[in-house]
């Protein structure tokens, strides 16, 4: 093909520029902003000022706007988001995001894995039945939020950082305690099947529900289990791994507490909406006759935590103590939330390990 | 030498705790911790990325701070005893998440939950904290009750 004279030397010439634009050169309704840096570096706290700062009760739009940007017309919509404010959200979010960001570890590289040694076979496949089922439970920790990403707004933007800070301490919690299980000779034992209260958690329809049930109550129990990781623990490596564990986990306890308190003082309409999800969750999570099959991580605690099969009453002492604690730790958060009535309706397997309210 | 409990050994345990970046390097703590021993109350706060200063409060003070540790003077030097014996990694039993499991009232104390659950979610700073007695000499002196 032969190209022609003239179209030779078009395509020799500089382009002509475009006509200019520059509208976005000055900005009408943002405004300058200058912030410092604070002791603990440049934090979400320190550039949420001004308009920056103010997080709209509603967010109106679908699009990818993010809060504090100029709004253009004709621009695609994304998604349809969770637009009422009290339904996501968390005072704590930005500081919780950001100490997570702080407090990450490495499974790789910050657990003492050398320290591990050989155990006797009955402590060793009790404790790979525990990291069997931890590893199941932290992918549905994972996944559960990870559901409610693409519905926050970008007006509420915090919870959703907070959302991917948790997903991404469940993706580490999942991969440490696959690794324990096959770091030492015994390897992954029997699954556990997403018991029928974790379940409920993956099929909330409404983002408190999820919070309630996992942040406060799964998450809640299984932070009060870490803590105890003393007892399970072996050797400094699993001591590191349930300890820094527990520092997650105090967390994500921590967002789910400040955002129930969040929708009772802002929504108190749905106290009674919110008693129901709980009333079904404690019915299902943990309960004795849950068929799910949570007996094997029970005895693998009482093994564990007793020093192997022989001394199995003193671990089942400790698992009770163990269990008492998480019922009188979840009713004290829910009573810090502002739903102290709780403790007179909640389920009587766990109502009955209830200490008498201290007024 | 610093006596416990005082302002002076908690000072000197501050000094070791934030010379070297082992607080830093666990991340950022922002809380105030209580320390009771028997009628002698502290007041111990961590800012950032390091724990900023102790002063003597009296124990009605103690309700102010997110959450107290509380258990009998035999048992402090116990935990301190170990984790010194054990240069800064104490046995199971002296580990602060033991010695809170095991006290059916609970070793860190607060009427709020989510305020006590600082404890938890920086028990590796706070846990570093004691360990870093290791590194000081400690006299003991049991506060007299008044």
């Amino acid at each position: 093909m032969t190209i022609d004279q003239k179209t030779i030397e078009k395509l020799r010439k500089e382009p002509d520029l475009p006509d200019l634009d520059l509208s976005w050169l000055n900005p009408k309704d943002t405004p300058g902003i200058t912030v410092k840096v604070g002791k603990r570096g440049l934090t979400l706290d320190e550039i949420n000022i001004g308009v920056y700062g103010e997080v709209p009760d509603l967010a109106q739009h679908g699009t990818t706007r993010v809060r504090g940007s100029t709004p253009r017309s004709g621009v695609v919509r994304t998604a349809y988001f969770v637009p009422e404010k009290s339904d996501i959200w968390a005072d704590n979010a930005t500081l919780i995001y950001e100490e997570a960001v702080q407090r990450q570890w490495s499974s790789a590289t910050d657990i003492p894995w050398e320290t591990v040694q050989p155990l006797p076979d009955d402590v060793e496949e009790a404790i790979c039945q525990i990291c069997t089922f931890l590893t199941e439970v932290e992918f549905i920790a994972g996944d559960a939020p990870g559901q409610w990403l693409k519905q926050i707004s970008p007006d509420h933007y915090e919870v959703a950082l907070y959302l991917v800070s948790q997903v991404m301490d469940e993706a580490r919690h999942l991969d440490v305690f696959r690794k324990r299980a096959l770091v030492n000779g015994c390897g992954l034992l029997e699954a556990q099947g997403a018991t029928r209260g974790l379940r409920n958690i993956l099929d909330a329809k409404d983002f408190t529900e999820m919070s309630a049930l996992m942040h406060v109550l799964a998450e809640g129990f299984v932070q009060t289990m870490f803590r105890t990781g003393e007892f399970i623990a072996q050797n400094e490596a699993e001591k590191t791994i349930f300890r820094l564990c527990a520092q997650d986990e105090s967390r994500h306890v921590g967002f789910g507490v400040m955002h129930l308190r969040y929708v009772l003082e802002h929504a108190p309409e749905r106290r009674e909406e919110i008693h129901h999800y709980l009333d079904r969750a404690e019915q299902l999570f943990g309960h004795p006759t849950d068929g799910g099959g949570t007996s094997a991580l029970q005895e693998a605690l009482m093994i564990t935590m007793g020093g192997g099969k022989a001394h199995i009453d003193k671990g089942a002492e400790l698992a009770m103590a163990l269990t008492k604690k998480q019922a009188n730790e979840y009713m004290h958060r829910l009573e810090v939330a502002g739903l102290g009535e709780r403790r007179y309706r909640m389920n009587p397997a766990f109502g009955l390990l209830l200490d008498p309210p201290k007024n | 030498m610093a006596t416990f409990p005082s302002v002076e050994w908690f000072e000197a345990v501050i000094t070791v705790a934030n010379e070297d970046g082992r607080l830093r390097k666990l991340g950022t703590c922002d809380a105030v911790m209580g320390v009771k021993v028997l009628d002698k109350a502290f007041e111990i706060t961590f800012e950032a990325f390091d724990c900023i200063g102790v002063r003597e409060i009296p124990s009605e003070k103690l309700a102010e701070t997110d959450f107290y540790l509380e258990m009998p003077f035999e048992t402090w030097q116990g935990m301190l005893e170990n984790i010194k014996e054990r240069g800064g990694t104490p046995d199971r039993q002296y580990t602060l998440n033991t010695i809170d499991f095991l006290d059916p009232e609970g070793f860190a104390k607060s009427d709020d939950q989510s305020k006590k659950d600082a404890f938890y979610r920086y028990g590796q700073t706070f846990q570093q904290f004691f360990n870093a007695s290791s590194e000081i000499e400690t006299v003991f002196a049991a506060p007299q009750p008044v």
